[in-house]
Parts: structure tokens; C-alpha cells; sequence
């Protein structure tokens, strides 16, 4: 099985095959995102043909030695699906400078990433998907939750090293 | 820069002007770069850890039309990827210098509406330059049965391939690239441009083309456009 670099690597020679098999890995994850921001139907649907068809047009940009193509993946529709969400144009996204390249999520990978969402406190994760999700500032996610918006940073900060401790292996 | 401003970039709170002005940032900063890193990392697993939610019936089918409606693979291309910056031109060999530099001024006609065959050309061969220049190269031209001309191919000392078609496929239908190993015959992915790069093929084996309708075919409907031993 090729690796999601792979894949992309494929793209950007138009292997259409390639594509097909991305979306089939990722897709249904970019929909469930999508849901969780964007909620109706047809806008989730445009939504995550609208990601891939970016990744389709940018898979030449793509640096498998510097980026993960899940990650690149996931931000790019994260930041289509939270423009549409705001109704504004475009944001840019440093698409060449994240992590390691890396194999599809297994399900043992997945498992991992449960337990790592898990490790958070019911504020904290309630923070995050205000955020993520919904865009919400951290001056807003005070307004909307009622806290101090020094404690918001503070959880969002822990939060986000919760998940990254528990993904590099060690004790969350 | 302070890790809630990398945290509010991450979860894409930002807007496009503070969002520019953290990327500036993070060029020459790689800590602070590797610290969005973690980040985006941590958020991609929230995003995965979530439950997949089923796609409707033809969502691939759809994604494949709205591809294919695009402008073509080449023309794209030249729009917006690869000739190398102008500011290593200098360090490249004169002729290629010049030879990107031609295709960047194509690159501004195309934006123009103008000259898009021409650019195409010269992507195509600058793509092929590029895999030239690499140690232990070797140019083959690609003929039909006829011994009619339908392009080149450049092969790596690993036997990876570069293929340069004349021609793009004719409309609805794409390029299928076949690796024969023995007696098995493998897909190794569609095209529908001219340029297409082949991962290693085994040793010994042959690499041949198809014309197959979109998404491509299990095994080839076609009659090979070219079967080229390795």
C-alpha cells in the first residue's frame, strides 16, 4: 500500500487513481469535520470535494520530506471549511514546513489519537472544539463560556500539550 | 512570539493579515515553526480520532468530474508550480537558466490568456531537462508499432521513468501506465496530461501505455499505444 505521500506524490503527475484513493482514506474524516462545522448537507458535501480538489491543484507543492500529508491534508480543509464558515476569502497556509512524512491512520493509529483526545478534561476539550470547530477567538471563547480569558489561553495551552505528550508516547 | 498567538494560528483564528504575519515569523524562527508543528499535529489527531462519516453514493465520481473540468494537468501546472525561484537561477547551468527563464516569461504570457501551448512546451521540457540532468540518465524516444513518434521517456539508474507525451490524451480518456513483470501485469497509475512520473519499475520488466477511459481500468482495454522492455 502506498503512503499518503505517496499518493500525493502521484497527484501531482494527475494520477487520478491516486486522488480516488486519498479521498477514500480521508474523505469520510474531512466530512465528519466538516459536519461538526459546517452542518448542512450540501455544504459538507462542497466542502470536502472543495479540499481535495485544492490538494489536487497544490499536490505539486507538496514536500513529502518536510510535511505529513494528513496534517497538510486536515489544515488545508480545516482552513477552507473555517472560511466558509466565516463567509470571507481565503487564508493562506504555510503548506511546506510541518512534520515527518507518515503511513495512513491505522486503526491502531486512530486508537492512539482516542486516548490522546481522552486525556482531556471536559473544558478543555469543550475549548478545543470551540475553537477548531467553530473559530471562536479566545476573547470569544471567554464570552461564550463565561471565563476569564487569561484561564482560556491557559487551557487551550494545556490542552494542546496534553495531546501532544500523549501522542509522542509519553504519560498525559 | 508568544504560544497562544502560535496556538490561535493553528486553530486558524487568525485573520489573513495576522495569519501573514506569523508565517513571516515563522520562516526564521523554527522553533516557534516546529511549536505550530505540534500543533497542527495535536489538532490532526482530534480530527481523526473522530468517528468517519459515510459519503454519499458518487462522491468520487464527482470529485473526478470537477477535476476533469478543470483546465488541463500541464496548462495548471505552469500557472503556479515549480520553475525554481529566480534567485538560485544563477547557480543552474546557462542553458537551463535560460531555459526557465523562458518558461517563466511563458508563464506571464499564459497568465495573459496567451501562449498557452507554447508554455506547455516549455514546462514539459524543463520537466524533462531536470530528469536529463540527473547522473546516469538515459533519453529513449517512445514510437508506436508503426514507429511513429508519441514521445520520450527518461530513465533514472533506478528505473523510475519520466514520460513526456507529444500529446495530451484526446478528451475522456487518459493515459494508463502498465508495468509487465513476468507474467504479471500491473496498474501504475493515469495521466491526463503529458508528463507523468513512474515510481521504480523491476528490472527487466516492460512498461507499456493504454488509453483507458477516466479513473483508468483494471487491466487495459486498449491496444497498447507503446510497450518499451526495460
Amino acid at each position: 500500500m502506498l503512503l499518503d505521500e505517496q499518493l500525493i506524490a502521484h497527484m501531482a503527475a494527475r494520477d487520478e487513481a491516486a486522488l480516488v484513493e486519498l479521498h477514500r482514506r480521508y474523505a469520510p474524516y474531512l466530512a465528519a469535520m466538516a459536519r461538526r462545522m459546517l452542518r448542512d448537507p450540501d455544504e459538507i458535501q462542497q466542502g470536502v470535494q472543495d479540499a481535495f480538489v485544492k490538494a489536487w491543484d497544490n499536490a505539486h507543492r507538496f514536500d513529502a520530506d518536510k510535511a505529513s500529508a494528513k496534517t497538510w491534508l486536515v489544515t488545508l480543509a480545516h482552513r477552507l471549511f473555517i472560511n466558509r464558515l466565516r463567509g470571507r476569502r481565503l487564508t493562506t497556509v504555510p503548506l511546506e514546513q510541518w512534520d515527518a512524512p507518515s503511513q495512513p491512520p491505522d486503526h491502531v493509529e486512530r486508537i492512539h489519537m482516542r486516548e490522546a483526545v481522552a486525556t482531556l478534561e471536559p473544558d478543555e476539550r469543550k475549548l478545543i472544539e470551540l475553537a477548531f470547530y467553530q473559530g471562536h477567538s479566545h476573547r470569544e471563547l471567554a464570552e461564550v463560556t463565561g471565563t476569564p480569558l487569561g484561564t482560556v489561553k491557559t487551557r487551550l495551552r494545556r490542552a494542546l500539550g496534553k495531546l501532544q505528550q500523549h501522542l509522542k508516547g509519553g504519560d498525559a | 512570539m508568544s504560544d497562544d498567538t502560535l496556538i490561535a494560528y493553528a486553530l486558524g483564528l487568525l485573520d489573513d493579515h495576522e495569519a501573514r504575519e506569523v508565517e513571516r515569523h515563522l520562516e526564521s524562527h523554527p522553533q516557534d515553526a516546529a511549536r505550530v508543528r505540534e500543533h497542527l499535529e495535536s489538532l490532526t489527531a482530534v480530527v481523526l480520532s473522530e468517528a468517519p462519516e459515510p459519503l454519499p453514493d458518487g462522491a468520487e465520481a464527482a470529485l473526478l468530474e470537477r477535476i476533469r473540468e478543470q483546465p488541463s494537468v500541464d496548462e495548471d501546472h505552469e500557472k503556479v508550480s515549480a520553475p525554481p525561484p529566480i534567485t538560485t537561477l544563477p547557480r543552474r547551468p546557462r542553458a537551463r537558466s535560460w531555459l526557465a527563464l523562458a518558461a517563466t516569461l511563458a508563464l506571464l504570457a499564459v497568465g495573459f490568456g496567451a501562449l498557452r501551448p507554447l508554455a506547455t512546451d516549455l514546462w514539459v521540457g524543463w520537466r524533462v531537462n531536470r530528469y536529463q540532468a540527473r547522473a546516469g540518465a538515459v533519453t529513449e524516444v517512445l514510437t508506436d508499432a508503426g514507429g511513429e513518434r508519441l514521445g520520450q521517456l527518461v530513465r533514472l539508474t533506478d528505473n523510475r521513468l519520466l514520460v513526456a507525451m507529444d500529446e495530451p490524451p484526446p478528451r475522456r480518456q487518459v493515459y494508463q501506465a502498465w508495468e509487465i513483470a513476468g507474467d504479471t501485469l500491473s496498474s501504475r497509475g493515469t495521466w491526463q496530461g503529458r508528463l507523468f512520473a513512474i515510481d521504480p519499475l523491476a528490472a527487466n520488466s516492460t512498461f507499456g501505455v493504454t488509453l483507458e477511459p477516466p479513473g483508468g481500468s483494471a487491466q487495459p482495454t486498449s491496444t497498447p499505444l507503446l510497450l518499451f522492455p526495460l
